[in-house]
């Protein structure tokens, strides 16, 4: 059995803190382990942040959707859905150079997930995120 | 909430900052700085991460932003007792050998040496 979730917002500073933090107390229901639930909101604020500097630009204030898919004492897959024109996609995740101010966020999502992928179908941008949850991080 | 309290240890100005590091702040946050950084109050600047909960990708460039310019304002920048969570973040992205840390205030140097 798998439980579904979907979070809207605006692609805001402001509100995509709200709705980071919506979806970390919407884990705590499930997860017991509080860094994961850390690295999950780090996550979703890296891939959320990019679609709004990147589809949207900052003052657009375009529609954000997290849908996420739980399947228990199993893994967490998490989406992040955009109505931005398409990019070319996460094809590198090298860090950056250490002076540079800008440019960690993919890098941030590759090293805390198992796996992610981009698509661009019918308008709208999805960029997918798996991580496998081992038993004991979850609550009974 | 998010906060930031100034106080005065020598020539340092120590700049404690409470709450989430993110993009929200990151301009109020510069503007801030910059007075400390650009004025003759101090000749250090020392960021307390001790109650920094949250740290993201924005938050990082904030911190790599001022470790940049200290240089060409002849100042030093060191941060200061980062949160389990600070720190987790900066070895993930390599930077916890980048930055000058501080785990106490007593090892803050006293003036320009």
């Amino acid at each position: 059995m798998k439980i579904c979730k979907v979070f809207h917002s605006r692609a805001t500073p402001e509100q995509i803190n709200s709705l980071t933090r919506s979806v970390a107390e919407f884990l705590q229901e499930w997860i017991e382990d509080s860094d994961l639930i850390y690295d999950f909101r780090l996550v979703l604020s890296e891939a959320c942040t990019n679609v709004m500097l990147h589809a949207y630009g900052p003052e657009a204030k375009g529609e954000l959707e997290i849908h996420i898919q739980i399947d228990p004492w199993k893994r967490i897959r998490m989406e992040v859905r955009d109505n931005g024109p398409p990019f070319d996609g996460p094809d590198e995740t090298v860090c950056s150079d250490p002076q540079d101010e800008f440019g960690r966020g993919l890098f941030i999502i590759s090293r805390l997930v198992d796996s992610f992928g981009y698509q661009h179908d019918q308008g709208q941008n999805t960029l997918s995120m798996e991580r496998r949850i081992e038993e004991s991080a979850w609550k009974v | 909430m998010e906060s930031m309290k100034v106080d005065k240890k020598g020539q340092a100005c120590i700049l404690r900052y409470s709450g989430e590091l993110t993009l929200e702040v990151i301009d109020s946050l510069k503007d801030q700085v910059e007075e400390y950084l650009s004025g003759s109050e101090c000749m250090s600047l020392v960021m307390d991460l001790s109650k920094t909960v949250f740290l993201d990708s924005s938050g990082i460039g904030f911190l790599v932003h001022i470790n940049n310019r200290k240089t060409t304002k002849n100042k030093e920048f060191y941060l200061l007792a980062p949160s389990p969570q600070v720190h987790k973040t900066l070895s993930l992205v390599k930077l916890i050998d980048f930055f000058n840390i501080l785990e106490d205030e007593d090892e803050i140097p006293s003036g320009s040496e």
